[in-house]
């Protein structure tokens, strides 16, 4: 064991910028980053819904024209899309079905789950506000 | 002259000179179809023996060769000269591992690793192999045999940074061999295999980088192997919960 | 000594028979990195009603042209089956049938379907289930990346080896009450090969110094589909599934030499039909030599991709051919070694306390040509019985003693690689020795040899051990030093490498894949025998030893 000292080996620590090395990396990181803003949003939108609740629904809907709310949601907006788009890709990664010979593509599973965001989305703007 | 000459950097530390690495460069004569570990043998036998690196099969079967290529982990027998753009090419020892002379990096950590997920058949009773053998379908085959095709070259665990920041993380190939054999119809070792790799350094502190799967040559998809470890886990966690007396 | 298919199969014998046992295997690469792991096609067994011993043993022995000894045969093909059962018990991903069991294909030189594979990387997953599987033994200790350099043997009997642990550079003993041998072949003596960087024959040539005879060295196999420039092994599985061997003409050649088996001929005659074709001109040319086509176009993209997928991935990447739309270019090159470190079939050597399995070791069950498929299940059944024998023999004996013998061989042994080898300031480069050495056995040593041939062999050969002596180590570190090693080992293939020109020279026949352009018949009168090549301080001495007919007179070999 005397010989490690003696002859030691080359230890590295990865450096805080090493997600810089990679395009992958970089990605990876801002998909974290990402949550950040949908874990904003989402307590952003509970306020609102809590005015709605103690109030009327057009002090919901106020709350929602509010400039700063609207530039908020709007940045948020891309963000989530990019958080929704970069998960539903890794759904299909880990859970592909097989047909026939062949698996089903994670892009695959990425434009099916879109659509059905797109439906849902609708249904909840439908439901909250059209109506 | 450029079209024909290679440069190739490497990465010299020589323990018992070096108190730190430093680069070398080397000209090597260009050919179309060269692999960079050509280009390492050329250096060694032509202009300096003490170049020293690993590598035995040279058709990316044994696994010895892993190194970082222009920053990516590759194994060298398998790294065409021709894809890499430009004629200088950088070669360095594998990240996250603690280096022991020039390409050679320390493997203890991933062996131990190895050791730990038991990766044997555990039966409850053996049948002699005089009565022939457990029968398996192609169907029960396909369900782990991607997972079997692991050259432990762990490229994976240079790509991975959770492993770079955190040594006790159990890493891509050691969780996929882990899965390889939960998942083979002949084992019955789950319940010896769970706890080892749901420990918190085990699947849990993998947040889905991705990269493993991607520097892999093999196409074994360790990602894909960490994530339906943790579905495998968290579906038992809610069984156990639900049905804390039975149910298999 | 070694931690391939046999080195590994023998330590889980030992300590299955002997739990008590402590069993080490020291390997200078970790385990995973043994050359097992390259073997492709399958292994042979007999497991279905449709075969049976008599046949796996006839054809066996017929492929031998009638060198093999019947006895080790026929324990052989006994074995094999429960190897192969114990092997899938292990975790094998063998590749299945409908019904669950074993698929077997058709190989070269067999008479049935009895070859059972795993995709077409059966080495790959018997060295993987055979290591992991070995890991769950406490009492087996691994040392992994030392590098054995000789034998202690003391009063005649072995006991134990010295070793250069390659992480801190120093010669370290380790002593045993026996020591078995399964290091592999000796593939890097010739340029092209299939064997990866470490077929150095460090095994046999440990086991030649210590005194233990080489035998039947002249019988080097040579596989007929080898990709050219790089020598990367395309499996005799392609041609099992039905791939074709075509030359310049378009024509499968083959049905000029072996119209009954045709690409499933026998490795030895199809290899020098390749080179007949290619001297007449029928072959095709390339920046790296001549060649002729393997075909596997007609077998469609479905059965290579289920059956051949590891031929698929190297043709795509090594040559850039998609294999279901164009041949593979492939040319013959040296493969395996029948010959070896001389054993009986329980892998005893003759010295007290050395034992022998695998490729490394001559039973002789393959005699003058090996089948394709048998050397696997011939690591596992040899190195299981080698395994045994020597776990028995241990139980019987007591520990050895550090006494003054062992040590003093130890120290001398130390001071030749430490302050001779290492220490030269100049001298000729080891690279440039061994490429003259492995452009020689090639030229020299290759398909077709005469007199003349072998006698510049047998010459160059000396001369190059003697410039050995002056050979430079640049890297002059302890630690991990390579060239060190290859030194050592260029040492080691160059005492195996005189055995072979040798051996050839005396024997005046050809048999199996021993050809000889000056005497091209078989010779069973003069030499239905083994030769033995004993090392001494001059160049080897050639012995013979009678070949064990037990059931199967020997005859006319026709395919």
């Amino acid at each position: 064991m005397e010989d490690n000292k003696r002859y030691p080996e080359l230890r590295k620590q990865l450096s805080p910028g090493w997600w810089t090395a990679n395009r992958h990396y970089a990605m990876y990181m801002v998909r974290e980053w990402t949550s950040l803003f949908v874990a904003l949003y989402s307590l952003i939108f509970i306020y609102g819904l809590s005015l709605w609740a103690m109030g009327s629904r057009a002090d919901f809907l106020n709350f929602l024209k509010n400039p700063a709310v609207v530039g908020f949601s709007l940045i948020a907006l891309v963000f989530t899309m990019y958080h929704a788009a970069t998960w539903f890709y890794l759904l299909g990664a880990i859970s592909p079905v097989k047909i026939g010979r062949s698996r089903t593509k994670p892009w695959q599973a990425l434009v099916l789950n879109l659509i059905l965001l797109v439906i849902v989305s609708y249904l909840a703007i439908w439901l909250l506000v059209l109506r | 002259m450029s079209q024909n000459i290679a440069t190739i950097r490497v990465t010299r530390y020589r323990p018992e000179k070096d108190l730190k690495p430093y680069f070398q460069e080397y000209k090597v004569p260009y050919r179309q179809d060269m692999v960079v570990l050509d280009a390492l043998n050329y250096i060694k036998a032509e202009i300096d023996g003490s170049l020293t690196y690993r590598w035995s099969c040279r058709m990316g079967v044994c696994g010895s060769c892993g190194a970082n290529i222009d920053g990516e982990p590759k194994l060298t027998c398998a790294s065409f000269l021709h894809d890499f753009k430009g004629r200088t090419i950088t070669v360095e020892p594998m990240t996250n591992f603690p280096v022991i002379k020039d390409l050679v990096v320390d493997m203890e950590d991933f062996m131990e690793k190895l050791v730990k997920i038991k990766p044997w058949i555990i039966r409850e009773k053996e049948t002699p192999p005089e009565q022939g053998e457990y029968k398996q379908s192609a169907q029960e085959l396909e369900r782990y045999s991607q997972f079997s095709s692991c050259i432990n070259c762990m490229l994976c665990y240079a790509a991975c940074p959770i492993y770079g920041l955190n040594e006790k993380f159990l890493g891509p190939a050691a969780t996929a061999l882990a899965y390889r054999y939960i998942e083979d119809s002949r084992d019955q070792g789950k319940d010896v295999r769970f706890p080892i790799v749901h420990e918190m350094e085990g699947v849990w502190e993998c947040t889905l980088v991705g990269e493993c799967s991607v520097v892999c040559p093999k196409g074994v998809d360790p990602m894909l192997a960490i994530q339906k470890t943790k579905i495998l886990g968290a579906t038992n966690a809610l069984k156990s919960l639900l049905m804390p007396r039975g149910g298999r | 000594m070694g931690g391939g298919a046999a080195g590994l199969r023998a330590a889980i014998a030992a300590v299955e028979l002997e739990p008590k046992l402590d069993v080490a295997i020291v390997s200078k690469v970790y385990p995973m990195r043994s050359h097992t792991v390259s073997a492709e096609g399958g292994m042979a067994a007999v497991t279905r009603e449709y075969d049976s011993f008599d046949s796996h043993a006839y054809d066996t022995i017929k492929g031998s042209d009638f060198l093999a000894d019947q006895d080790s045969v026929e324990f052989f093909v006994k074995e094999a089956p429960r190897e192969s059962y114990q092997l899938e018990h292990w975790g094998c991903p063998f590749s299945r049938d409908p019904d669950g069991r074993i698929s077997a294909r058709a190989f070269g030189g067999m008479s049935v379907k009895r070859t059972l594979f795993a995709t077409d990387k059966i080495g790959f997953h018997l060295l993987h289930s055979l290591f992991q599987t070995s890991l769950k033994y406490e009492n087996i200790r691994r040392y992994d990346e030392w590098f054995v350099t000789s034998l202690l043997v003391d009063d005649g009997r072995v006991e134990g080896v010295t070793a250069i642990e390659m992480r801190r550079g120093e010669l370290v003993t380790i002593l045993g009450k026996a020591v078995i041998i399964a290091t592999g072949g000796c593939g890097r003596i010739f340029r092209f090969t299939t064997n990866g960087w470490i077929k150095t024959g460090d095994g046999m040539a440990i086991a030649y110094r210590a005194g233990v005879p080489l035998k039947d060295m002249e019988m080097v196999q040579y596989h007929p589909t080898l990709l050219p420039n790089t020598g990367i092994l395309i499996t005799e599985a392609a041609r099992g599934e039905g791939g074709y061997l075509v030359n310049k003409d378009g024509e499968r050649f083959l049905k000029r030499y072996v119209p009954n088996k045709m690409e499933l001929g026998p490795r030895d005659i199809l290899s020098r039909a390749e080179m007949s074709e290619i001297n007449a001109g029928r072959g095709f040319e390339g920046p790296y030599g001549s060649y002729v086509h393997l075909d596997l176009t007609h077998l469609g993209k479905i059965t290579i991709e289920d059956k051949l997928p590891f031929v698929k991935e190297l043709a795509e990447k090594y040559v850039g051919i998609d294999p279901a739309h164009e041949p593979i270019p492939v040319r013959p090159g040296q493969h395996y070694m029948m010959g070896g470190v001389h054993t009986d079939m329980h892998g005893f050597t003759g010295m007290p306390g050395l034992y022998a399995a695998g490729e490394v070791a001559c039973v002789t069950m393959n005699g003058a040509n090996r089948l394709g498929s048998n050397s696997l299940t011939e690591c596992l059944v040899f190195g299981a019985a080698a395994g045994k024998a020597a776990a028995e023999y241990a139980m019987k004996l007591s520990s050895p003693s550090f006494g003054n013998p062992v040590q003093g061989e130890a120290m001398t042994e130390e001071k030749r690689i430490f302050d001779q080898l290492l220490k030269h300031e100049q001298g000729e480069r080891i690279s440039s020795l061994r490429t003259e050495m492995q452009d020689s056995m090639d030229k020299h040593v290759g398909i077709y040899r005469d007199e003349n041939t072998l006698k510049d062999a047998c010459r160059i050969i000396g001369d190059l051990k003697t410039r050995l002596k002056n050979g430079i180590v640049e890297d002059k570190d302890h630690v991990y030093n390579t060239e060190l090693v290859s030194a050592l080992e260029l040492d080691f293939m160059l005492d195996v490498a005189e055995t072979m020109p040798y051996s050839a020279i005396q024997r005046r026949e050809s048999r199996g894949a021993h050809y000889r352009t000056d005497y091209t018949k078989r010779d069973d009168a003069n030499f239905l025998k083994h030769s033995m090549a004993y090392k001494t301080s001059g160049p080897p001495r050639i012995d013979y030893s009678p070949v064990t007919i037990t059931r199967w007179k020997p005859e006319e070999r026709v395919y």
